[in-house]
């Protein structure tokens, strides 16, 4: 049986001046997938996720989010829609400085709605960091802090999580952590995730891959490994 | 939270907002300073320049004299703060023994205290009136006694000099007087002889009378309203010009409590000192807008310095879904601690360099220290939101798109 569409791509294309970014990609993905983009350098991945994620607007076409067209909503409509159902994890572990990992965590639900304490240090110990929400960003290592970004990311339970190369600046061990916690949490939430990289390795964590080339889909097919295995 | 996110952003940034808060005090400073120095250096050079002789002589408005009396009343005026002098004269011609030779004397005061209604002592008299004019061995103070100052020029042709005995002979009276000093004011004054304003007003058989008033009063520079003739301005224009201390303002007071009088601004002064002020204020007043401009220039470029390094932390707050103004907010309250903190502080260096360049130049201290207070407040908000303004709309600008690409 086909599953119903929970993101919708329709031929969406963006154009910096000359250079065209992404041509015409179209592509429909489950609620509760976990979708993999992969391609080289320029391949067009990260606009691709910066569009779906409402942070630029596309020269034509169209995403939809759970049905709704989120470039046919106003500027304050898109950033509310972005803050209750989209999460974002990014590949340099983009982090409040000046705050601690808790705070970073209760930032974003601040800029939801409430912060509530509990909840925040409750998602800081699911991502096995429960003797660390007071460090600042610059005692965690570079796989603490992804993990960071993660509860950060979950803590409004988005119906979509977004991630740009979320291992880009880790070693394979922090990596298969961060892969195997967001599996964890994939499994028990069943969000849809659209994970980007250019990585094979990290790419058969997902469900599907979708291959870009030049900005086009060259590729799209379901992984047929179990997941979570190491290459 | 908000508290939370404003104290850990204050605390993990104190070079920064330590950099920015630095500006905000010496701009803050230096503008308060300098208009705290424009305002009360107005008063005080128009002050400096009323002890160097009368700006407004009143006479009697047909022929005759003045009465002695209504000589006080003229610190009763809304004005009477700004009158600093007033000189009474009473003139006549009198035969100097043994001379021989006929003078201009001149009843007056050279030195008078008495108390206005309000209780407050005043000075008048020749020597508060003209602080240029010298004398040489002693001036007699009050408006009694049988003692006489000659002016410079009329010693000389006389050959008179301090300790000599007169005789003064008039049509009514004849009186003898002791020379005590030689005056020199470099003007009408030394060509004549003066006496106690009493002494003269019994040698000219005059009790009680003077011939006209000097007054010396601290006045706004003339504008073209303050020009105006009052018989043509509606009620409410010359509520308005009655009280503002215009020259022409002040003379009308004076008119109104010293009876039959007729008083007028001295126009080749009140002219030459509007233009002088005019141009100080100027120069002020150009000073203060650079200053203020500096501050914003300040703020705004150490604050832009901390937004570049800040854009991330801007991209990512846009990327969780915070509004423009929300983010906005944010920034604004760290302008608003530091233009609060700023202002208190730049108050207080503020007061420190305006009552440094009054005791400097004036020899007074600084005054408006209240006025300054609410002035070095707003001074510093408006620099510190200015400041921030700028960079602030240039950080939402940034694409979070592109800023979190890395």
């Amino acid at each position: 049986m086909k599953r119903k569409g929970y993101l919708e791509i329709i031929r969406l294309s963006k154009e910096y001046g000359e250079v065209k970014a992404l041509r015409e990609v179209k592509l429909t993905v489950p609620q509760g997938q976990w979708l993999t983009v992969m391609g080289p350098s320029g391949s067009g991945k990260t606009t691709l996720l910066s569009l779906i994620a409402g942070l630029i607007k596309p020269t034509r076409g169209k995403v939809k989010i759970g049905g709704v067209d989120i470039f046919s909503l106003s500027d304050n409509q898109l950033l509310q829609f972005r803050r209750e159902k989209i999460g974002l994890i990014f590949q340099q572990h983009h982090l409040i400085p000046y705050l601690t990992a808790l705070e970073n965590v209760m930032l974003a639900q601040f800029i939801h709605s409430l912060p509530d304490e509990a909840e925040a240090i409750d998602s800081l110990i699911k991502v096995g960091l429960a003797d660390k929400i007071n460090r600042y960003p610059r005692e965690l290592s570079g796989g603490e802090q992804q993990r960071v970004c993660i509860a950060r990311a979950l803590i409004n339970n988005p119906g979509l999580l977004l991630a740009d190369e979320p291992t880009g600046n880790l070693d394979r061990k922090n990596s298969e952590l961060v892969l195997n916690l967001l599996s964890k949490l994939h499994q028990e939430s069943n969000f849809t995730i659209v994970l980007v990289t250019h990585d094979p390795w990290v790419a058969r964590w997902g469900e599907r891959i979708v291959q870009l080339e030049d900005g086009k889909v060259v590729d799209d097919f379901l992984v047929q490994k179990s997941r979570g295995r190491k290459r | 939270m908000w508290l939370r996110l404003f104290l850990a952003s204050l605390k993990r940034q104190k070079l920064l907002f330590f950099l920015a808060f630095l500006s905000a005090v010496t701009g803050t400073a230096m503008v308060a300073g300098l208009i705290g120095v424009y305002f009360e250096a107005s008063a005080n050079v128009s002050r400096e320049l009323r002890k160097y002789g009368a700006n407004i002589i009143v006479q009697p408005a047909s022929s005759g004299y003045l009465k002695e009396e209504d000589v006080y009343k003229i610190k009763t005026i809304f004005w009477r703060h700004n009158i600093v002098g007033i000189n009474p004269y009473l003139y006549g011609f009198a035969e100097v023994k043994p001379a021989g030779k006929k003078v201009l004397v001149a009843g007056t005061w050279l030195k008078k205290e008495f108390l206005t209604p309000e209780g407050n002592k005043f000075v008048a008299g020749l020597l508060t009136l003209n602080r240029g004019a010298r004398i040489k061995g002693k001036p007699f103070e009050g408006d009694q006694g049988e003692l006489a100052v000659i002016g410079s020029s009329l010693a000389f042709q006389l050959g008179l000099k301090p300790g000599d005995k007169l005789v003064l002979s008039s049509r009514q009276k004849e009186i003898e007087v002791r020379l005590v000093g030689i005056i020199e004011a470099g003007g009408y004054e030394d060509e004549q002889l003066f006496l106690p304003l009493k002494k003269a007003q019994h040698l000219f058989g005059a009790e009680g009378k003077v011939s006209n008033i000097l007054v010396s009063a601290v006045t706004v520079p003339l504008d073209e309203f303050g020009r105006r003739d009052p018989k043509t301005m509606t009620r409410r224009e010359f509520e308005k010009w009655y009280c503002t201390a215009y020259p022409p303002a002040v003379a009308k007071q004076i008119e109104e409590v010293v009876c039959g009088s007729s008083a007028r601004p001295v126009w080749q002064v009140v002219e030459t000192e509007g233009k002088v002020l005019s141009k100080f204020q100027l120069v002020f007043l150009t000073l203060t807008l650079l200053s203020l401009l500096g501050s914003i220039v300040a703020v705004a470029s150490t604050v832009m310095a901390g937004m570049m390094r800040r854009e991330d932390e801007v991209a990512l707050l846009k990327a969780l879904g915070a509004s423009k103004r929300w983010i906005g907010r944010l920034f604004l309250s760290e302008a608003f601690f530091l233009g609060l903190t700023g202002g208190l502080s730049g108050y207080l260096a503020g007061i420190l360099l305006a009552d440094s360049i009054n005791q400097l130049v004036f020899g007074t201290p600084f005054e408006g220290k209240t006025s300054l207070f609410l002035l070095s407040l707003v001074v510093s908000l408006v620099v510190n939101f200015l400041g921030f303004l700028f960079p602030l709309k240039k950080a939402l600008s940034f694409e979070p798109g592109v800023v979190l690409k890395g």
